[in-house]
């Protein structure tokens, strides 16, 4: 299958294959998928429940161990690395946005986004100063010190965004992250990541039911029943 | 700073501890209540043996000479009054006393009928007998038919000051009440040596003999030394010898053992560390599974699940302190309760502290347990 832009690959899957259950149950969701994702680009893999969307973002994205293929970053084989150089590789290159905003109740903005630095080891002044300013550039400068329950949903996912990006990371996996947003929500947010993208060069790999991602992506990935069925170079591009 | 040490993740914990502190309040509490019962039982256990050697602690002769027999202070048995004589001539000696211990039947002006065990003092404020806290009432009782009783055991015997009673058919007169000089398991009367002798009046062995003879030494003298010369001195089968620490201590601990309370006290004290320690994994527990998206997004991003377990760690070292402090407040609570009540309650400093490293390793000990849940976070789950 061609990618889409001819051009080297920050990410890449060969030969794909997943199934969940055993025996008589067995079925399979990802079919000898072969992807490329492209350097400060936005893919969209979209398709119906069931297509295998999230467990291809989950075994390219370094947490779930896929049953055969291999993944590719640069020149690593993900699932070729040692658990603890893969937990190395999650944290230096990788970051990610869940669909639900998974942020503790308990922290405000600031320390929600400084919190994995912290637990990397980074001193406390520092990791304050970058979540600061990771989160001016969510817009959430004059939020530092709410915490999640203070928060509307949006302002919530672009904490979880400020969290992902504050490592400057080289690919960031989002699963659904405008589904839970209203529309003018969901187009700010939407709107922040394509402009992340192109200023920090950060590839983008968003699983998405949400047509109002369309126009922005670079590149589209049609799941169906484990096999990308149609690809194409999105609007922005 | 600890804080900024890279493995400690200390604004996650305690955020999550002052945030959530209704969560988190069963488990500080647990943890205090387990150390209230550990250091209540302790102080009424120490309290109360304490009242055993009570004399021992409060009179200052620092050498006690009893029975050959004896195992503990209120097992006492007769020894010749001479031997308060032969142990002054070992030259450590600066003064010996006697010390009689009597028991009688007391009779109040009422007509109420108390069996008292009776000491017999010396009546001079500085001699060696004369318990430290009543060295205003020791001179009091050198008038005959003088007597004092602790004011926590007044009520019982129906005294005041002034008042008369009967001990063994003779009267006597009530001159002064004492504080602290209390004893679990018989009612200290105090009175002089005189006195005494005259309440025996007729019986020629018992003037000849006594509970127990004491030495005083010089200060800055081993207690222990000059009690191993005077063993060399007197014979094993006629009398033992004994530092007051000594006899203190063996005492206590004989009623430790052979009450049977000791095994009672390690028992509620386990059971209780115990309840804490369910009560506390519980509800770490609850709360490791409560956040167990926001853990799971964390290990995603390339945080090793032994960081996580340090935040919970701490949390539970959090709730270990804080409730060995709640607990601190709540014994110096009841320990002043008692004394006022007049209840034998004995706290000490090494007390509160051994309690407080307890309650510390309980916590912790339940924030390791309750580490189960912690290594169930799996992110892929994040993408069902």
């Amino acid at each position: 299958m061609k990618a889409c832009p001819d051009v080297p690959a920050t990410l890449s899957a060969h030969g794909l294959s997943h199934a969940y259950g055993r025996g008589a149950t067995r079925a399979p969701v990802l079919r000898e998928l072969a992807l490329r994702f492209l350097p400060g680009q936005m893919t969209l893999v979209m398709g119906a429940s069931g297509s295998g969307k999230s467990t291809l973002l989950a075994a390219l994205g370094g947490l779930l161990r896929p049953d055969a293929g291999e993944v590719k970053f640069g020149a690593n084989s993900l699932w070729g690395l040692a658990p603890s150089l893969l937990e190395q590789l999650r944290k230096r290159e990788f970051a990610y946005v869940f669909q639900g905003f998974n942020l503790f109740s308990a922290l405000t903005a600031i320390e929600q986004v400084a919190l994995p630095l912290r637990l990397d080891g980074e001193v406390r002044a520092a990791a304050r100063s970058r979540a600061e300013q990771a989160l001016a550039e969510v817009g959430l400068d004059r939020h530092l010190h709410l915490r999640p329950a203070e928060l509307s949903g949006g302002e919530k996912q672009r904490v979880a965004i400020a969290r992902a990006l504050v490592k400057h990371p080289s690919v960031l996996f989002a699963d659904e992250p405008t589904s839970a947003l209203d529309s003018l929500n969901g187009e700010r947010v939407i709107r922040l990541l394509r402009e992340l993208t192109r200023r920090h060069g950060t590839t983008i790999v968003a699983v998405t039911h949400d047509p109002r991602l369309k126009p922005h992506a670079d590149c589209i990935v049609n799941l169906c029943d484990g096999v990308a069925v149609a690809e194409r170079q999105g609007a922005a591009s | 700073m600890l804080t900024d040490l890279p493995w400690v993740s200390g604004s996650l914990a305690r955020a999550t501890l002052v945030h959530d502190w209704r969560r988190f309040l069963p488990a500080i509490l647990s943890v205090a209540f387990a150390g209230v019962l550990m250091l209540v039982q302790l102080g009424l256990l120490t309290g109360m043996f304490g009242t055993v050697t009570v004399l021992v602690d409060s009179i200052p002769a620092q050498l006690w000479v009893t029975a050959p027999a004896t195992r503990s202070v209120d097992e006492t048995a007769d020894i010749p009054v001479s031997l308060a004589a032969l142990i002054r001539s070992d030259p450590d000696i600066l003064a010996s006393d006697v010390l009689s211990l009597r028991d009688a039947s007391w009779r109040s002006a009422d007509g109420q009928r108390v069996a008292v065990t009776l000491v017999a003092l010396s009546a001079e404020a500085g001699a060696p007998v004369c318990p430290e806290p009543m060295r205003t009432q020791c001179p009091m009782l050198a008038s005959p038919g003088s007597v004092a009783v602790d004011r926590s055991e007044a009520d019982k015997l129906g005294a005041v000051p002034g008042a008369s009673a009967e001990i063994d058919g003779h009267r006597v007169r009530v001159v002064a009440l004492s504080d602290g000089m209390r004893s679990i398991g018989t009612t200290y009367v105090f009175t002089s040596r005189q006195t005494l002798d005259d309440l025996q009046a007729g019986d020629a062995q018992a003037a000849d003999h006594t509970s127990f003879v004491l030495g005083r030494i010089a200060a800055g003298s081993d207690a222990g030394r000059v009690r191993d010369d005077l063993r060399k001195l007197l014979p094993r089968t006629t009398a033992r010898v004994w530092t007051r620490a000594q006899l203190s201590r063996d005492s206590r601990h004989f009623w430790l053992r052979e009450s049977g309370v000791g095994a009672g006290f390690l028992f509620s004290t386990t059971l209780g560390l115990l309840i804490a320690i369910v009560i506390t994994s519980q509800c770490l527990r609850g709360v490791i599974l409560g956040q167990l998206r926001e853990y799971a997004v964390l290990r995603a991003m390339g945080i090793p699940t032994r960081r996580l377990a340090l935040v919970v760690v701490e949390q539970a070292a959090w709730i270990g302190a804080v409730g060995t402090v709640v607990m601190w407040y709540v014994v110096i609570a009841v320990a002043a309760l008692a004394q006022r009540c007049y209840v034998p309650f004995t706290l000490s400093r090494g007390g509160l502290l051994v309690a407080g490293g307890i309650g510390l390793a309980t916590a912790i000990g339940s924030g390791l347990l309750a580490l189960r849940g912690l290594y169930r976070v799996e992110p892929a789950e994040l993408l069902r």
